[in-house]
């Protein structure tokens, strides 16, 4: 994997400033975001907890362009992904930005079923605008390196869950995105699996690329570089460095 | 049944994008039934309306002028007699009005008593002087209206007092005459004659009591018209039978499409809403895990059907309706025909709207009650109306997006197969009115459709034969003897004989449909339209009278199928007509060598002194009834391309809101508004291309023969959809499917893509 980090000018390969969400609307209407800032580096893999229900999907749609803010803005490699009023990208825009700089791992793996593994992986290639014939090697690679060359013709039905969320990985990966956005990625996966995967975004985080990660459990945040809480709508921190420069884990707090 | 009302109400309201989608189907499958029935019922009773209200006579004789007494002795004691109306009619009238001017006008002159036409505009003409009544197709042609003046022959300038119509024959310009009415006694009183004065009669109009048994009347009239000369008996279903030589295999052929088109309003219809159930296969699973009963959940769906089918399905008729109005009426007025008033067709409507209304209530509760059956949790999960089948395991091909379309539309085999089926059957309708248009322009155009395989005629004498012969290019002559004639063994039955010296076939040869050819004197091959009216078949006997002192008897020894005035001919040698004292009349025929130079023919024919005229089809040159005609196509076939763009829509938007997981993992993954299309058309697509087999296959198998049964029997109508034909409707489909999926996916993108995310792919 060939990181290709590109960093906004201040180093961060993520940036997001003042967002908001409202859910709702009158006496019904639910403040889910408050103006929240949030930067992401390249190599940084960062955690984001909290309650169900506090924001946290939300927020990482946001952060991916699958859903629009009420207020504020944020940057992909330099690119708006919410901009200013004037700097708003289109639909297209933003599907390209999707389709170049962010790969999405979902919580239920969301692979087509008419689909086999492979076939999910090299789904991004046939995109109209994608480099097709690279995105393909590089999903075929991805395939191999994962370790999924054995079940790579088995549809999803066929896999198990650490399958199905390895080839979700892979289909990520295929666009060469510099930010990889992963939505409770072992929730729906036993301990062993959920560790495989963990690993895999480690590693991903550790070729160069940012990774921000909405998670539960604690053997997720365990592997993060930082840990945000999102309470009442904001992003505290939890925990920073969790690593040490010799890069091994350290006690949690 | 409250609840179930309630329940339907709030759910039609809840989603209110998709509520008019249902009715937008079901409005457009309205709309196909509003067209057909308003043609098939206008076009199919227009004659007996007609008839009716005109009043038209039993039987009709004519005959060269006799004084009143002499023809009042011979009709006065017929049985089953309930009136007589003894008229003149005088041909090759000059008629004169608004610039235009005729010299083949008809004038009726008719006495007190019963009319045999309906007056549509204005009043009957009276005792008054110098009032006329004309036939409606001339009032139309040369847009005459009630008190408009017309010239007519040497009675001069005539003031128009009504506007009649007569389904006794069709009506001017199709008909090259045109009949105009005066009064009797108001012509008498202007001449001057004294009381009792008749005019000479040449025609007698008789009415049956009991209509059933005019064949009495017309048998015993028969009998006891000995001394009128060229006596010609035409009955009332004679008359229907002359009308539809005409036009009968159009109308036929339109009334048989109604039918047609009847059914696949029904197939779209019932596979609507089986749609419309699948898409609440969710909701009836929580509600089945709230303790509502199937026979609940049946009652809701079948009410949310009703209320949706219920307006959608009154406006959808309506608007067939007033399409085919004008189209339907000009081709029942080029027919001297009426159109059926408003509130019959509005009492039609009506009953066929409640049809539609349970048909889609109905159908909605038939898969409620299959889902409504299942476990709460499989509907829960998401599923089919139909259990689904477990996937294959073999190795799945690739495509591209247009592949994944192709897939995910595929995954729902029921439905794919229902909207396969909608879209086949409407393509195949559409197929079917190509190849009824390409009938059209052969019937009018081209002489080899009726089985005639010469391509000149000229008036010339029998003994020219030879020099004919000799021009460079002519193959093969021969005079072409044709007569008009009517059964002796069932009166009023016209037929038209044709006789040639020698072998026909060479001229003339209409597919065999039993027995063989023609060999010798004494022998017919006969039409099917004829053996059918009948009852002939080979061995029968065919005893035909002429316009001659002597019936003709042949043997007939083969059935054809003869397309030219329905089938009701009859192909002979000449010698036993001339034996029966008939004057045979006819043009010399030419076949001409392949690639033969029809100017040089020509040339050679007016060296002879007389003019080359080229063959033309069965219904000769009227463009006008032909554009009328092709008008009604197009509506019709413009209303099946919007329910077949409609089916493709509803598909896709179906396909769509079932895979929004789908859609939002691709859109997740960087698919554009482009990359949306491609998949989305090749869904459609993966619909279209079979469905165009269906279509083929369908239009080829069964349409186009059932068609041809019930508008011809005949005859063998070419019916079948050329290759072009075919490259064209799949063309369209294409276009459409293209306008589809730019349909669907604007309304894809418009969405946010966290929205298809909380559902599975």
């Amino acid at each position: 994997m060939t990181p290709h980090p590109r960093p906004t000018p201040d180093g961060a390969v993520l940036r997001a400033r003042g967002l908001v969400k409202v859910h709702g609307s009158g006496r019904g209407q639910r403040r889910i975001l408050d103006r929240v800032d949030l930067d992401v580096r390249p190599g940084e893999l960062l955690a984001i907890v909290g309650r169900s229900g506090s924001g946290k999907s939300t927020l990482l749609q946001l952060l991916g362009g699958l859903d629009r803010a009420d207020a504020g803005t944020v940057e992909v490699g330099g690119r708006w992904v919410a901009g200013p009023r004037d700097g708003r990208p289109s639909e297209r825009e933003l599907s390209a930005l999707r389709r170049e700089e962010i790969g999405f791992v979902f919580q239920f793996f969301h692979l087509l079923p008419e689909l086999d593994g492979e076939a999910n992986v090299l789904l991004p290639a046939t995109l109209p605008g994608a480099d097709g014939r690279a995105a393909a090697a590089r999903g075929r690679a991805l395939i191999d390196q994962l370790g999924l060359r054995d079940v790579a013709a088995l549809r999803p039905h066929q896999l198990s869950g650490g399958e199905q969320q390895r080839f979700a990985l892979a289909r990520a990966l295929v666009g060469d995105p510099s930010l990889v956005l992963a939505d409770e990625p072992i929730g729906n996966l036993d301990v062993a699996a959920g560790d495989v995967v963990l690993d895999l975004l480690r590693g991903i985080a550790d070729g160069g690329r940012a990774v921000v990660m909405v998670t539960h459990q604690a053997e997720a945040t365990a592997r993060a570089d930082r840990v945000l809480r999102l309470e009442g709508g904001a992003l505290v921190v939890d925990r920073t460095s969790a690593r040490g420069d010799d890069g091994q884990v350290r006690a949690t707090g | 049944m409250t609840f179930a009302l309630r329940t339907a109400w709030a759910s039609l309201r809840g989603r209110p994008g998709r509520t008019l989608l249902t009715a937008t189907g079901i409005a457009a499958a309205g709309l196909v039934l509003g067209v057909a029935l308003t043609v098939a019922y206008a076009l199919s009773t227009g004659f007996d309306r007609a008839a009716q209200r005109a009043d038209l006579p039993t039987v009709v004789a004519r005959f060269d002028s006799e004084d009143l007494p002499d023809v009042s002795r011979a009709v006065r004691d017929l049985p089953n007699l309930a009136a007589a109306s003894y008229r003149f009619e005088q041909t090759q009238v000059r008629l004169a009005a608004h610039g235009h001017a005729l010299q083949d006008g008809v004038v009726q002159v008719v006495p007190e008593g019963r009319r045999g036409y309906a007056i549509v505009a204005g009043r009957d003409v009276g005792a008054r002087d110098r009032e006329v009544v004309v036939e409606r197709g001339l009032a139309r042609a040369w847009g005459l209206g009630v008190g408009d003046r017309l010239r007519v022959g040497r009675l001069g300038l005539l003031r128009i007092v009504g506007v009649s119509v007569a389904p006794d024959n069709v009506a001017f310009p199709l008909a090259r005459t045109a009949r105009v009415t005066v009064a009797q006694e108001a012509l008498l009183r202007r001449f001057g004659s004294r009381r009792g004065d008749r005019f000479p009669v040449n025609m007698v109009a008789l009415w049956a009591h009991d209509e059933s048994r005019s064949d009495v009347l017309v048998s015993a009239a028969r009998q006891s018209s000995f001394g009128l000369r060229q006596l010609r008996f035409l009955t009332r279903s004679g008359v229907e039978a002359l009308v539809g030589q005409a036009a009968g295999i159009v109308v036929a052929l339109l009334v048989a499409f109604g039918i047609v088109a009847t059914g696949l309003a029904g197939v779209l219809l019932g596979a609507g809403a089986q749609s419309e159930v699948q898409r609440a296969l969710d909701r009836i699973g929580l509600q089945r895990a709230l303790g509502v009963t199937p026979g609940a959940v049946v009652a809701v769906h079948a009410a949310r059907g009703a209320l949706v089918a219920a307006p959608a399905a009154a406006l959808g008729l309506a608007v067939g309706a007033v399409v085919a109005r004008n189209p339907s009426e000009s081709v029942l007025s080029s027919l001297n025909e009426l159109a059926p008033g408003g509130p019959t067709i509005a009492a039609l409507l009506g009953a066929v709207w409640l049809a539609a209304i349970g048909l889609v209530a109905g159908s909605s509760a038939v898969p409620a009650w299959r889902a409504g059956r299942r476990a709460p949790a499989s509907l829960l999960r998401g599923g089919d109306v139909a259990a689904p089948r477990a996937p294959g395991h073999r190795r799945v091909a690739r495509g591209g997006l247009a592949g994944l379309g192709v897939r995910l539309v595929a995954a729902r085999r029921v439905r794919f197969a229902a909207v396969v089926a909608v879209l086949g059957t409407a393509a195949s309708v559409v197929l079917l009115l190509l190849a009824l248009a390409s009938l059209l322009q052969a019937l009018r155009d081209d002489p080899a459709t009726l089985g005639k395989r010469y391509q000149l005629t000229a008036q010339l004498p029998d003994y020219a034969v030879d020099a004919v012969q000799a021009i460079p290019g002519v193959q093969a002559t021969a005079p072409r003897f044709s007569l008009d004639a009517v059964s002796a063994s069932s009166l009023g039955s016209p037929l038209k004989v044709i006789a040639y010296p020698g072998d026909h076939t060479r001229f003339e040869a209409p597919p065999l449909a039993a027995g063989r050819r023609v060999r010798g004197p004494g022998e017919a091959e006969v039409g099917l339209g004829l053996a059918d009216a009948l009852g002939l078949r080979p061995g029968s006997t065919l005893v035909v009278q002429p316009r001659a002192p002597r019936e003709a008897r042949f043997r007939v020894v083969g059935v054809v199928r003869a397309l030219q005035d329905e089938g009701r001919v009859a192909y002979v040698r000449p010698d036993r007509l001339d034996a029966a004292g008939a004057t045979l009349t006819g043009p010399m025929v030419l076949r001409l060598d392949r690639g033969a130079d029809r100017a040089r023919v020509a040339r050679g024919l007016r060296d002879l002194g007389a003019r080359a005229e080229p063959v033309r089809g069965a219904t000769g040159d009227d463009g006008a009834f032909l554009d009328v005609l092709a008008g009604l196509l197009r509506v019709v076939a413009l209303t099946v391309a919007l329910v077949c763009l409609h089916a493709l829509v509803s598909a896709l938007a179906l396909t769509a809101r079932e895979r929004r997981g789908a859609v939002a993992t691709l859109r997740a993954a960087g698919a554009d508004a482009r990359a949306l299309r491609r998949l989305l058309a090749g869904a459609a697509g993966a619909v279209v291309v079979p469905a165009l087999a269906v279509a083929v296959l369908l239009e080829a198998a069964v349409l186009a023969p059932l068609v041809a049964h019930l508008a011809a029997g005949y005859a063998d109508l070419p019916l079948g959809a050329s290759a072009g034909q075919i490259a064209l409707v799949g063309g369209g489909l294409l276009i459409l499917s293209w306008l589809a999926a730019w349909l669907t996916g604007r309304r894809l993108v418009r969405e946010p893509v966290v929205a298809g995310l909380r559902e599975e792919p």
